[in-house]
């Protein structure tokens, strides 16, 4: 920036430029014009266009235009400028105190310059006869002005106190938070009419004491608040914020979360805090349905599943049924015709045995789901078998829509520590989620691939659809995020699955190299070793393929 | 019983053994039966008899009953009365017989009245 600008926009700062006479600069004006013996003295601020007389003694002018001004040749020079016979100068003379009445011969000006170290205006005076000044007057003049300046720098700081303060003010009274200011040494508190109207209180219905404060307090979060204060003011924390109930004037709690800041003494006791909060009712309650929402939804994705299987359990029992309660008929039917011979009865019953045989195997099964294996102990289990039963829930489900499944060779010796019945389940969303992929593929095949590693075991499900796109990944594993069509599901299924599958110490996965769509689950055999090895934390990074965390 | 031998009956499941319960029993009663382990089967037979009434398991492997049901719809503009035996009667099912489905008949049913729901349903056509 040029010297000029900076100077006019340190002008601009001061407010002064066409602001009404003040007696403390009239003062000055006629002090100076006394100390200098002189009938004319003036304090003239200098702008791009003109200079402007703020206090003046015998002109009657207000402005001189800046090609002539005297005063802005001071500020130039930058120290006293002095002449004392203006006749011999012919730059002046258009001057309209020059060239006119009161036809000023001699003219003294002395910079003033503000706190910044720029110069907005000079301190001058001047006569209509030649004139000198002694060292004496010329030393008073420039203390003068230095007094001119201090004057103007006091009055701007004033200023910006003063909208500062109205910037505060404004500030509480748009904040939605209710405001509180304390002197800690005298407890004197003020209270800002938002910090009583959320409670219901108005004007003086709240002491300006800091007990009007503790006494609203919630007598179960007293001594939580005070030690938060405590351990703010004593710098065990860093910060005040505390979530709190404050009693209402209709005598209900709210909930309101709190925040402070404290302004130090030199030995850095506390002196002043300044407090505000705000009501938490609102979230407190989107809170509270949030969590409700989802505890529903949780359950309704639950009760999906199993309208799934219901359905497909219907399917298998009632079949059988079916099978028996014909096979009674027959029985019946050729007893009345008096048919029923020993060859008819035993082919007859081999029927019903091994019909019943069916139901009981679909029954043990069900036995395994129908119950939360949430908490279930950790039991080691062949993966075989239990793939083998899982399997057996939507193997019928998976023939009648002609996909194939295809299960690869698996180690009948391979074990795994696990609960077995979320982990089956877990299997089984991916098994379903498969099935619904692949709807609309030409090929519809679903594969099972198992891996041994050292330490942990790989189960993948590999479907015929050409994996997941990019924009998808992202947000497979968030809970509610579905691509299937609206009502079939909750988008809740692989994010329970990841929660499972972490509950051993396993991840969940995407893999993203696969030509196929391919989710994996990486699970350790062994739990407790598991454990071990993740406390060390070093086991993720070596051991996982390339993945991606996302879900379906 | 005797005036049945005219009506070709179509029953179409997946599981053999109640295919040919069912059969047996329709037989019985004198009707003309034609059986069908799937969808694909059954449509097959129909393109090549002039069937009275078909009986349809829902889930079958290839194609389900209803989507059977819709194919014969589309095909017989005649109207064959159709009926539905299912274990888990769902919204599909539902929502079929608004389309015409004669019945549904849930399982496990008694052979009796099976019969008795297909004699039903030919007189009503009738």
């Amino acid at each position: 920036m040029s010297k000029e600008k900076e100077r006019l926009e340190t002008l601009k700062e001061y407010c002064i430029l066409d602001t009404s006479p003040e007696p403390s600069f009239d003062d000055i004006v006629l002090l100076a014009a006394s100390i200098c013996n002189t009938s004319i003295a003036a304090l003239s601020f200098v702008d791009e266009k003109r200079q402007w007389l703020k206090a003046k003694l015998g002109l009657s002018l207000t402005e001189v235009p800046l090609n002539v001004s005297l005063d802005f040749e001071t500020i130039l020079q930058e120290d006293i400028f002095i002449l004392s016979d203006l006749s011999q100068n012919k730059r002046y003379s258009g001057n309209p105190i020059v060239g006119a009445a009161p036809h000023v011969r001699f003219y003294a000006g002395v910079p003033l310059v503000v706190g910044s170290g720029v110069a907005i205006g000079t301190l001058c005076v001047m006569e209509n006869e030649f004139r000198t000044l002694s060292a004496q007057q010329v030393h008073s003049l420039k203390v003068l002005s230095r007094q001119v300046a201090r004057i103007l720098d006091f009055q701007k700081t004033s200023q910006m106190l003063l909208k500062s303060e109205e910037r505060f003010k404004l500030a509480i009274e748009g904040t939605s938070a209710g405001l509180l200011d304390w002197n800690i040494q005298t407890n004197e508190v003020f209270y800002s009419d938002k910090w009583k109207s959320i409670l219901g209180y108005s004007g003086n219905e709240i002491e300006n004491h800091v007990d009007a404060w503790r006494k609203l307090i919630h007598p179960e979060d007293l001594g939580q608040v005070l030690k938060g204060i405590q351990n703010y003011f004593n710098e065990t924390n860093k910060e005040y914020e505390i979530e709190h109930r404050l009693r209402t004037k209709s005598g209900e709690y709210k909930w309101v979360l709190t925040r402070g800041a404290c302004i130090r003494d030199r030995s850095g006791m506390p002196v002043r805090m300044v407090g505000w909060y705000q009501d938490l009712t609102e979230k407190k309650e989107q809170e509270r349905i949030t969590t409700e929402q989802r505890e529903r939804l949780i359950s309704s994705e639950k009760m999906a599943s199993l309208g799934m299987m219901a359905g497909g359990i219907a399917h298998e029992i009632n079949n059988p049924i079916t099978i028996i309660n014909g096979n009674a008929q027959q029985i019946r039917s050729l007893a009345m015709k008096g048919k029923l011979d020993r060859s008819a009865l035993l082919k007859i019953s081999d029927k019903i045995e091994a019909t019943v045989q069916r139901i009981v195997k679909i029954v043990k099964g069900l036995r395994n789901f129908s119950k939360d294996g949430d908490k279930d102990p950790f039991v080691t289990v062949s993966v075989k078998v239990l793939l083998e039963e899982t399997i057996e829930f939507c193997q019928a489900r998976f023939k009648q829509h002609s996909i194939k499944l295809i299960f690869s060779s698996i180690p009948s010796e391979l074990s795994l520590e696990c609960r077995p019945i979320p982990i089956s389940q877990v299997l089984l969303n991916l098994l379903n989620n498969a099935f619904d992929a692949i709807q609309d593929c030409g090929e519809k095949w679903v594969r099972i691939d198992v891996e041994s590693m050292v330490d942990d075991v790989l189960i993948s499900v590999v479907d015929s659809g050409h994996g997941i796109p990019e924009a998808v990944r992202k947000k497979l594993m968030q809970p509610f995020f579905t691509t299937k069509e609206i009502g079939k599901g909750t988008g809740l299924g692989l994010s329970l699955s990841k929660g499972i599958i972490e509950s051993h110490s396993g991840v969940l996965f995407l893999e993203t190299d696969s030509p196929n769509t391919r989710f994996t689950i990486q699970i350790p055999k062994l739990q407790k070793r598991q454990k071990k090895f993740l406390h060390k934390g070093v086991r993720h990074e070596q051991q996982h393929r390339h993945y991606h965390s996302g879900s379906r | 019983m005797s005036n049945n031998t005219d009506t070709i009956i179509l029953v179409v499941d997946d599981e053999p053994d109640l295919l040919s319960l069912v059969a047996e029993e329709l037989g019985m009663h004198g009707f003309c039966v034609l059986s069908a382990g799937n969808s694909a089967k059954a449509l097959e037979i129909l393109s090549q008899h002039k069937v009275d009434v078909i009986l349809s398991d829902v889930r079958m492997p290839g194609g389900d009953g209803v989507e059977f049901f819709e194919n014969v719809k589309k095909r017989y503009t005649d109207q064959i009365p159709f009926l539905f035996m299912t274990g888990f009667p769902d919204l599909s099912v539902e929502e079929a017989l608004n389309q015409g489905a004669r019945a549904m008949i849930l399982k496990p049913f008694h052979l009796n009245k099976l019969v008795d729901v297909v004699k039903r349903s030919i007189i009503s056509k009738a």
